[in-house]
């Protein structure tokens, strides 16, 4: 990202169809074929305005575009059905000039007025979506947040192929709004026809469209021949059968009626998978922008004294809580994943300490340590993630009992501040877009902070909250460094309270078949899990 | 008759009522917000209280109960709170698979559970009995999720005999249903073999053996159905056991019945969907033991429907 | 009848002969004989009575002859059964089956239960007959009707389509007849056919097996603990006890001079009628009874419909009134079903009543718990079946202490010291007190349940039917237990019993119930010596005369079912009225 964003002008600045072609598309690639994709759980919806589970997040992405999307397997921004943009010299008006030519699967062409329905619809509150808040930087959305209005002011359909998007405070992040799945450009006929249905009716631009959906048992999407990107997709159709455990996907991957297990390899199995080098090299691991954490809640005594959360920090033996998921994750540091930007490198977080946690338990006054509680999600390996966090803290004589329970109830705890200490494993925060931003305000900002917010730490600090918002209002391209200094800023700030332990930064493994082609990368693309359907090929 | 047929029905809408209510009451007093499974976490308070509107979830309990009861009786079961789709239409969907895995799994328990109980209590004392004992202890604490991970492994990976899962066909059915079935065989398997040693004890046995029949006539056509009596019963009583089992049994073979989409609402606190596949878990019991009563006269006589 | 000698000349044929048969039991590896080296004939159209009390090995003789000893721990293991020379035991099991049913049938004493209840009497029958013989279905239908008419049953047509549940004791009982007799057997085995049947269907059913005897020719082995019915039925008897015959002879011999002691005790023990000795009564008329019952009604209401409105009553009980005095005893005579236990449970609260009903002179209705405990101590029960009245995992002692326990009497030591003191009464020995229910035999359980109900000195003990299952030696010496605990303790009995014998010889007055209603009422002199009303008549002369000389009136000859108590909602029973014949004598106008 940095190297496309520094790389255009200044303030003014035009993206160029011929940075979309820097990826080069595969040369072995073949075009053809069908790919069988498992799941255990039914896929919710696809409507992009819903869709807000990792399972559906990638299968939208190959029904649907928006203005802006990504490099296949990076986290870089690259443009989609827009074409170019302008940034006025205010920071504030984007000026999107679209692709022509572009086509929904109904057949009809695609337009500005399609882009601005899309927006309306999606901030709109009675669309339900839970991606809203995201574009609470364009101009007008308080108005429609509050239903004091049913079109978002801030966007401009100022030619057929060209719309203007006003926001009402510099943001560095919205771009990478424009690339979410809820910024998806949908045709207004067919919602409308759809209704409420439009989630199993969808009509996009992607390069498939729904061919087959038999609830419980299997969807099947077909490509669009159509598709505006040349070249792409290579497979004929996905199909996506649900309702299979993963340990029985893994099963019938090894009879080869499986090519991609969706829910990944089994825990239980992972190891023997691993063990057996035919299987494994046909695993492929990658990094996510994942990070799995341990919060303190500093309202609750004695967490409230920043000697106590620093001193479970160092009570925490990391390296051993990887081991417990074989190795699967890396200890973290700060909350920050490494492949962030703005991750702070040569940062060395707090040290396992046994000994210095003790001292500052002394020094905090609670030196015979303290009862408490912690909460965790009742699936494995958290369970087991949390028997490993209640010995190190017992080593330092904190007696914590654990609560676990289905993860709605531990989201509930956290939001409502009842919960001392949550492990955050099965609900941890996972990116929607590669950005720093996205790793602070829900969940360890002020505004999450609230009642019922995603911020279970209940950590608020204003002065970090205004260097995020001095952070966000860089949007100048061209200082890109600074704000990403003042991120790492902002993060060492809340290392310093300790409000959080971060514990480790899971690893990605997707397993395929042996037929499956295309780069390492499509597999563990950072946008798309498992895979990205819209470059991976067959072989045969 | 129809009288009883119209008091049972009756019956029936109460129960139904009243377990609609039970759970509608305990999903409300549920520790897990639904509305915040739906707005996810990126979600502004705003977002989340717009969405709550939108449901009706700002609305006091009685007031959700009754709008949810008004839609109910037009044949609205209301919308999934994440899939957006009718329920009814995710339950009907559903049902057919549920209903043929549940028919499968009992004919598997009765079949080998009754057999076995008979030729256990032909047997009785002697280690035939005694390992047939053993075996229904085994299937009856035997976990489901393992029972079919392993008949799944031995006789469709294996083997090959039988596909990996999935639906469709007959030969989809069978270790689906013979894990759902093996469980209850062992219960039926022990049932079967208390009531027939205590029939085999009867007079009328005595009576049938005095009046020169043979073996096979005095326990296929004197002992066997009286055994049975009380089994007829049970099976009624058994949906109920079934609805949980499915519920396993489902998501070990990617069988697309009502007891995976319980599973995934109740994780995803969807409430439309559990209340619908509670209704119709609750229905199905109704009518299964309304079914099992109406039959029973029929099989023994001494029973009359008031 | 009974002494009649066989009328044709070929009964002197043996039809079946017994020899030398040994039964034997495998218990823990040790083998022991339940009957041993039995011996007897019998000839055609012959009635052979095994007589003897439980244990004595007579019904498991029947089944070795028949081949269905409980397999594998009891078998014959010695002697030979012959059935016109074939040796029975040796038979395999394919060949005794044609032989069983077709040759030699039997009849059983439950006939409650000894029906499928699945079945319909006609599959039933038609069953049995074409295991026997090659009948075409119809074929075997219309010989299966004609069976059930050779039975006397009414209605057989409709009762062929019936099942057994339909069909009253007396019915069923018949229908075993029918189907035991339908393919003229050469021997009828009868097990204590008439012993679960109240005493004028058992007069019938006794009439019934004679007279199809006479027709038929079939040579019964009359299995029976009732010497009434021996007397009355049997031309020769053999006197079993502990698995071993004591006694065999011509029935006027056995009856007029016993050879063996114990046949002369047994027969000692039969009580007779009209043998009761007049007696004072101890009761005093003018003291205040222990119980009073004044118009007392007990119904059960049938629900049905769709509100499950009462559409039905039971009317168990009308209408009754009665009186029982401190030191007598009551007793209540009627046939199944008459109502006579339901009074017992209305008098310890266990069913609901209307009317005036007092204990003690407490009205029940109304109580708080206090008078309810009260009137728990003044009415004590002893029932019919001994085992099912105790706790098999309680020490005899513990039980008969518990009522003590319950309410709150005497340290553990003193409660000790009562259940000693009242197994002494009752004439337990002392060290039983530690010993389990299951230790003890019929009539030791019963009178264990005695001092149970002793142990709070109630002022009236409910007798339910206590000594119809007891043999008849035990039975005599239970009544005399009771009759001295009367004496003893000045205790009040309500007797309840079928057994018009027992109750001539216990009795000090007598209330005859029909249908929920008392019909007649009055001293055991007045009722038994003078009964007035039909049904009380019908009573005592149905009940089987120990002695073979004795030859009943002709034209007695009853039939038909007892009506039933189930009435629609506003009506009811007609009421009976009683007049008094003086002497408080009491009969139904």
């Amino acid at each position: 990202m940095k190297h496309w964003l520094t790389s255009t002008a200044l303030a003014l600045c035009l993206a160029t169809p011929a940075l979309a072609q820097e990826y080069q598309p595969d040369p072995n690639a073949k075009a053809g074929g069908s790919i069988t994709v498992t799941y255990k759980d039914d896929v919710a919806t696809l409507d992009p305005a819903i869709g807000y589970d990792w399972q559906n997040w990638s299968m939208i992405k190959s029904l649907f575009d928006g203005l802006m999307d990504y490099v296949p397997g990076t986290t870089e921004l690259r443009p989609g059905l827009a074409e170019s943009y302008t940034l006025s010299e205010d920071g504030l008006t984007y000026s999107f000039t679209l692709r022509p030519g572009v086509t929904f699967h109904n057949g009809r062409e695609m337009t500005a007025e399609d882009v601005k329905y899309s927006l309306d619809r999606v901030t709109n509150p009675a669309t339900q979506s839970p991606g809203a808040g995201f574009f609470g930087s364009i101009a007008g959305y308080d108005a429609m947040a509050t239903g004091g209005a049913t079109e978002l002011a801030g966007v401009k359909v100022t030619g057929p192929l060209t719309v203007d998007i006003t926001l009402s405070r510099p943001d560095a992040t919205f771009l990478h709004v424009m690339a979410l799945n809820f910024a998806s450009i949908v045709p207004k006929e067919a919602v409308e026809e759809a209704g409420a249905d439009f989630g199993k009716l969808p009509v996009g631009t992607g390069a498939y469209k729904l061919g087959e959906w038999t609830i419980g048992q299997r969807l099947v999407f077909e490509k669009n021949a159509d598709y505006w990107r040349d070249g792409v997709p290579y497979l004929d159709s996905v199909v996506f059968e649900v309702g299979q455990e993963p340990i029985v996907a893994l099963l019938r991957l090894q009879q080869g009626e499986v090519d991609v297990p969706g829910d990944g390899i089994p825990p239980a199995k992972f190891q023997e998978v691993m063990a057996d080098p035919e299987q494994s090299a046909r695993v492929i691991e990658g990094g996510q922008l994942h990070t799995g954490y341990i919060t303190l809640n500093v309202t609750q005594p004695p967490f409230d004294k920043l000697e106590v959360r620093k001193a479970v920090n160092m009570a925490i033996n990391k390296e051993r809580i990887t081991q417990i998921i074989n190795g699967r994750a890396k200890p973290a540091t700060q909350p920050l994943p490494p492949s962030m930007p703005g991750y702070t490198e040569g940062y060395e977080g707090y040290a396992y300490d046994v000994e210095g946690a003790k001292a500052l338990l002394a020094e905090a006054g609670v030196a015979e340590g303290f009862e408490t509680e912690l909460f965790v999600m009742n699936t494995d390996p958290n369970p087991r993630i949390a028997q490993a966090i209640q010995q190190d803290l017992a080593a330092i004589g904190i007696k914590a009992s654990i609560q676990s329970l289905a993860q709605a109830n531990v989201i509930e705890a956290g939001g409502a501040g009842t919960a001392p200490m949550i492990w955050s494993g099965g609900m941890a925060w996972i990116a929607d877009f590669p950005d720093p931003s996205n790793f602070y305000g829900p969940i360890l900002g002020c505004s999450g902070a609230e009642e019922g917010g995603w911020n279970w730490s209940k950590f608020c600090d204003a002065a970090l909250d205004a260097k995020a918002v001095e952070a966000d209002s860089i949007a100048d391209p061209a200082r890109v460094a600074d704000r990403m200094k003042l991120w790492s800023d902002v993060y060492m700030g809340v290392m310093e309270q300790a409000p959080w332990v971060p514990v480790f930064n899971e690893q990605r493994y997707t397993m395929k078949s042996a037929r499956m082609g295309g780069a390492d990368a499509l597999y563990v693309d950072p946008v798309s899990i498992p895979v990205n359907y819209d470059y991976v090929y067959v072989t045969e | 008759m129809p009288v009883y047929l119209a008091r049972r029905l009756i019956q029936s809408v109460l129960i139904l009522l009243g377990v609609s209510l039970i759970t509608f009451f305990l999903l409300y007093v549920l520790p897990a917000d639904p509305v915040r499974q739906i707005a996810g976490r990126s979600a502004t308070p705003q977002t989340v209280a717009n969405i709550r509107a939108q449901l009706g979830l700002d609305q006091p309990f009685l007031v959700q109960y009754g709008r949810y009861l008004a839609g109910l009786v037009q044949g609205d079961m209301g919308r999934s709170y994440l899939q957006k789709t009718e329920v009814a239409t995710l339950i009907w969907s559903r049902l057919p698979a549920s209903l043929l895995l549940m028919a499968g799994g009992i004919l598997c328990e009765l079949v080998i559970g009754l057999t076995l109980g008979v030729i256990a209590a032909l047997w009785r004392g002697r280690a035939l009995d005694q390992g047939l004992m053993v075996g229904s202890f085994v299937a009856v604490s035997a976990p489901q999720f393992v029972v079919g991970l392993l008949l799944l492994y031995v006789f469709a990976v294996k083997l090959g005999w039988f596909p990996i899962g999935g639906y469709g066909t007959a030969a989809h059915l069978v270790l689906p249903a013979m894990t759902l079935g093996i469980l209850g065989s062992g219960w039926y398997g022990r049932m079967m073999r208390s009531s027939m040693v205590e029939v085999l004890r009867a007079d009328y046995i005595r009576t049938a053996r005095a009046k020169g029949l043979t073996r096979g006539r005095v326990i296929l056509r004197h002992a066997l159905p009286n055994a049975i009596l009380p089994i007829i019963a049970m099976i009624g009583i058994d949906i109920g056991v079934f609805m949980g089992g499915i519920v396993v049994v489902e998501s070990v073979f990617g069988w697309p019945g009502i007891g995976q989409l319980a599973w995934q609402a109740i994780q995803r606190v969807d409430i439309p969907i559990i209340m619908g596949v509670t209704l119709v878990s609750a229905t199905a019991i109704v009518i299964g033991n309304l079914i099992a009563d109406l039959v029973a006269p029929f099989i023994d006589p001494r029973i009359r429907l008031r | 009848m009974s002494g009649i000698a066989p009328e044709t000349g070929a009964a002197a044929a043996p039809v079946l002969s017994v020899e030398g048969l040994t039964v034997s039991v495998r218990a823990g590896g040790v083998e022991r004989p339940l009957v041993e080296g039995l011996s007897f004939t019998l000839r055609r159209g012959e009635t052979l009575a095994i007589a003897g009390e439980s244990g004595s090995g007579k019904s498991i003789t029947s089944l070795a002859i028949m081949g269905l000893l409980p397999p594998p721990a009891v078998r014959a293991s010695a002697g030979r059964v012959l059935l016109d020379g074939t040796d029975l035991l040796a038979l395999p099991e394919a060949r005794m089956r044609a032989i069983r049913g077709d040759r030699i049938a039997m009849i059983f004493q439950e006939p409650m239960t000894s029906l499928n209840p699945v079945m319909t009497i006609g599959a039933q029958l038609v069953e049995a007959l074409r295991a026997h013989e090659p009948l075409s279905r119809r074929a075997a239908q219309a010989k299966a009707l004609a069976a059930l008419t050779s039975v006397r049953i009414s209605q057989p047509e409709r009762r062929l389509t019936q099942y057994p549940h339909e069909l009253s004791g007396g019915m069923r009982q018949r229908v075993m007849i029918a189907m035991a007799l339908a393919l003229k057997p050469d021997v009828l085995i009868a097990d204590e056919p008439t012993t679960a049947l109240d005493v004028t269907v058992q007069r019938e059913v006794l009439d019934l097996l004679r007279d199809l005897q006479r027709e038929t020719g079939t040579a019964i082995v009359l299995i029976t603990h009732d010497m009434g019915v021996v007397a009355e039925m049997a031309d020769r008897v053999i006197v079993m006890n502990g698995g071993r015959m004591v006694e065999e002879g011509p029935v006027a011999r056995i009856f007029t001079d016993p050879a063996a002691d114990y046949t002369r005790a047994l027969l000692a023990a039969v009580p007779r009628m009209g043998k009761g000795e007049p007696r004072e009564t101890a009761a005093s008329v003018r003291a205040a009874p222990v119980a009073r019952l004044l118009d007392v009604s007990v119904g059960f209401d049938i629900h049905g419909g769709l509100l499950g409105r009462t559409t039905h009553r039971v009317h168990a009980v009308e209408h009754v009134s009665f009186e029982i005095r401190p030191g007598e005893t009551f007793a209540l005579v009627g046939e199944s079903g008459c109502g006579k236990s339901t009074i017992a449970k209305a008098l310890v609260g266990l069913a609901p009543h209307e009317g005036h009903l007092e204990v003690a002179g407490r009205a029940l209705s109304g109580l708080d718990s206090a008078s309810r405990r009260a009137i728990c101590r003044d009415v004590q029960m002893v029932f019919q079946d001994p085992m099912a009245a105790l706790d098999p995992r309680m020490t005899v002692g513990d039980l008969v202490a518990e009522p003590l326990l319950i309410h709150g009497i005497g340290t553990p030591a003193e409660r000790r010291a009562r259940a000693e003191d009242l197994f002494a009464r009752v004439g337990l020995p002392r060290e039983a007190l530690d010993r389990y229910p299951h230790e003890f035999s019929g009539g030791q359980r019963q009178r264990i349940c005695i001092a149970r109900a002793l142990a709070l000195n109630p002022k009236l003990i409910i007798c339910d039917e206590s000594v119809s299952a007891l043999d008849v030696s035990v039975q005599a010496r239970v009544l005399e237990l009771l009759a001295s605990l009367k004496r003893e303790f000045g205790v009040a009995y309500l007797f309840i019993s079928h057994d018009m014998a027992v109750v001539e010889n216990i009795a000090d007055r007598v209330a005859v119930m029909y249908l929920g209603q008392i019909v007649e009422t009055g001293t055991r002199e007045q009722v038994f010596g003078n009964p007035q009303h039909p049904y009380t008549r019908r009573l005592i002369d149905a009940v089987p005369v120990p002695d073979p000389a004795f030859v009943r009136p002709a034209g007695v000859r009853l039939s038909g079912e007892i009506p039933s108590p189930i009435h629609g909602v506003g009506q009811g029973p007609q009421r009976v009225n009683l007049v008094d014949l003086g002497g408080g004598h009491l009969v139904a106008a």
